[in-house]
């Protein structure tokens, strides 16, 4: 029974012994493992280790993981004269865990030094650019992307060896312009808008004039063909009575011209008309002789 | 003594087994509870992610009840994967609502939020992005803060996407294209940095001029709608004029159809008639003449409303008062 007992008790303080000098890495996180404050060793990989147990030896994680920080606005000149006001976002990681410890120590510091960097590498490379090479239309003339990766190259290219960290990505987020800046372009714009709406009103008077007048040269074009085809109709309908006229006529014309004559009288003589008729005339003809007189 | 002690002593051992065998079923059931903690159940919509001592063993267990070593050996994280998360980029909107990223640049810099096109004007946007974790084990252990890298890369999409477009295409017929490109822009960079996110969606959901210049962009529009309308009614001009043009012709020719019809019966009434009479006058010799001359001087004597009857000179001559002009040939 006692050695049991003494086995329980070995087991509680070998369970101790081990809690305090074991530890896990994440995949989260770097460990630094520091003696009295003097780097031993470093852990990149995740996994359960052994250190001296308690304070002999400390666990220092540092995270693994990307980091994101947007840096400050900054207003800057372009190469053309032209001032804007950037912000960025930066995405960096730690990759030597031991000098990001030796040299920068917090996460917020190392976003303060970065961030005082890459708006210092803006100033540099948007020197050489213009504003037409940030806007543009043409897909092909805008080099953000190109001043996005310069930016993250230069700033690469300074921090080895110093802070042991990477930037693994920089990407404009927000280009803005200065209050004076604006307002001109915001009148740019509202001149641009009227003169629009004026040239489209112009458009649709211009358009419906045409249409207008098509129109009416349409109506013109269809009425005169119209009395072109009536007149001809016409015309063929009078060709055709007259040539009946003449087939009939032509068999007695001094019969017909005595009818037509006949009927002549009877319309153009009217309520209004004097008519003087002699005694001469055939009419009378037994007017002053009942017996008649012989005809003239 | 001796007896005695060792009485105690068999009495004590006893007491201890006893109580030892009692503290046994509690320590075994202890044991068995802590092993028992290890089960644990992945949700449907959920994928779990196995870490022993901090090293990922399996980053796809799939939904349903599973087992796992207990606290401090395995440690599961479980993902929501089949989620669909939806995230508010409201940087290039003017708004005053405190929660608002445009609110914060303001007080930060004292400028309005907007966006600039590739014809430099200014635009207010703002969009819904909805994204899901394609990677579970990259989602837990790529970015410290994946939605905030998430945000990032897509105001830088938006910027960039808005960059190289005409401010006409972007607020009207340009939409859906730039959605896509925006889409593409985003999950580019997402990829780039290995972030185990997928865009799935772009939701354009305000796009507008700013408020300043609003009103001249939505007259251009008026503008259009006007020109559209002037048109319209030149068209209505032109759908009422001509009809009725035809329809004049239609009469016109009808007319002059009707108007032969009748000349030509005319004519055959009319010779028919001559016809007859002449082939009476024949028949009846000078008769029917004489007939055919006093029946129109009795009808148009009755119908002239003066008459004059004058006696000539002995000679036969025209009467003195009376002269006749003729018409010189």
């Amino acid at each position: 029974m006692k050695t049991a007992r003494i086995a329980c008790g070995l087991l509680a303080v070998l369970a101790g012994v081990l809690a305090l000098s074991t530890f896990t890495v994440s995949e989260r996180d770097f460990a630094v493992l520091t003696q009295f404050g003097k780097p031993t060793r470093t852990l990149t990989d995740a996994g359960l280790y052994f250190k001296r147990p308690g304070f002999l030896e400390t666990v220092n994680r540092i995270e693994r993981r990307v980091q994101v920080f947007n840096t400050q606005p900054i207003q800057l000149l372009l190469g053309d004269q032209n001032p804007i006001v950037l912000t960025c976002y930066v995405c960096w990681h730690v990759e030597e865990p031991l000098l990001f410890f030796q040299s920068l120590v917090s996460v917020d510091v190392a976003s303060q030094k970065l961030g005082d960097m890459i708006n210092s590498q803006l100033g540099n490379v948007l020197g050489d650019y213009t504003l037409s090479s940030l806007i543009n239309t043409d897909p092909h003339e805008v080099k953000i992307q190109r001043i996005e990766s310069l930016i993250q190259e230069n700033t690469n290219q300074r921090t080895p060896g110093k802070y042991g960290i990477r930037v693994d990505q920089v990407g404009i987020r927000r280009i803005s312009y200065p209050t004076i800046v604006a307002d001109a372009v915001y009148n740019r714009m509202r001149s641009e808008r009227e003169k629009e709406a004026k040239k489209v009103r112009a458009e649709g008077n211009e358009e419906a004039v045409k249409l207008k007048a098509r129109a009416d040269r349409e109506v013109t074009e269809i009425l005169a063909e119209a009395y072109k085809q009536a007149e001809i109709l016409k015309g063929e309908g009078d060709r055709q009575a007259l040539k009946i006229y003449a087939d009939a006529y032509g068999r007695d014309r001094e019969f017909f011209e005595f009818l037509k004559s006949m009927d002549v009288y009877r319309e153009v003589l009217g309520e209004k008309s004097t008519l003087i008729l002699s005694t001469d005339s055939d009419l009378f003809r037994y007017l002053g002789h009942p017996a008649g007189r012989s005809r003239p | 003594m001796n007896e005695a002690s060792g009485k105690v002593g068999t009495v004590f051992r006893e007491t201890f087994s006893h109580v030892l065998s009692f503290y046994r079923w509690i320590l075994l059931s202890l044991f068995v509870l802590y092993f028992a903690a290890g089960i644990y159940s992945v949700s449907p919509n959920e994928v779990g992610v196995l870490q022993r001592f901090g090293e990922v063993k399996d980053d796809k267990v799939p939904p349903g009840i599973h087992y796992a070593l207990p606290w401090p050996i395995d440690r599961v994280e479980k993902v929501p994967v089949r989620i669909v998360n939806r995230i508010l980029i409201d940087d290039f909107f003017s708004s005053m609502d405190p929660a608002s990223a445009a609110l914060t640049f303001f007080q930060m810099t004292g400028l309005a939020s907007y966006c600039i096109t590739g014809d430099n004007n200014l635009v207010n946007i703002r969009c819904v992005i909805q994204y899901t974790i394609t990677q579970p084990s990259l989602y837990l252990f790529r970015s410290r803060t994946p939605e905030r890298m998430l945000r990032n890369m897509a105001c830088n999409a938006i910027l960039r996407s808005l960059a190289s477009m005409p401010v006409d295409r972007i607020l009207t017929r340009g939409k859906q294209e730039l959605a896509q490109e925006i889409k593409a822009r985003l999950q580019g960079r997402l990829d780039e940095m290995n972030a185990g996110l997928s865009v799935s969606f772009v939701e354009l959901s305000d796009i507008q001029p700013p408020d300043r210049v609003a009103r001249y962009f939505s007259d251009v529009v008026k503008a259009k709608i006007d020109r559209e309308k002037t048109v319209n009614e030149s068209q209505s001009y032109r759908n009422e004029k001509i009809p009725a043009a035809q329809a004049e012709a239609a009469r016109l020719l009808q007319e002059a159809r009707a108007y032969q019809a009748e000349v030509v019966l005319r004519a055959e009434g009319e010779t028919e008639r001559f016809l007859k009479i002449l082939e009476r006058s024949r028949q009846g010799g000078g008769s029917v003449r004489e007939m055919i001359y006093l029946d129109t001087l009795k009808a148009v004597g009755s119908q002239v409303g003066r008459k004059h009857i004058v006696f000539p000179d002995k000679d036969g001559g025209p009467p003195a008062k009376l002269r006749v002009y003729r018409p010189s040939p």
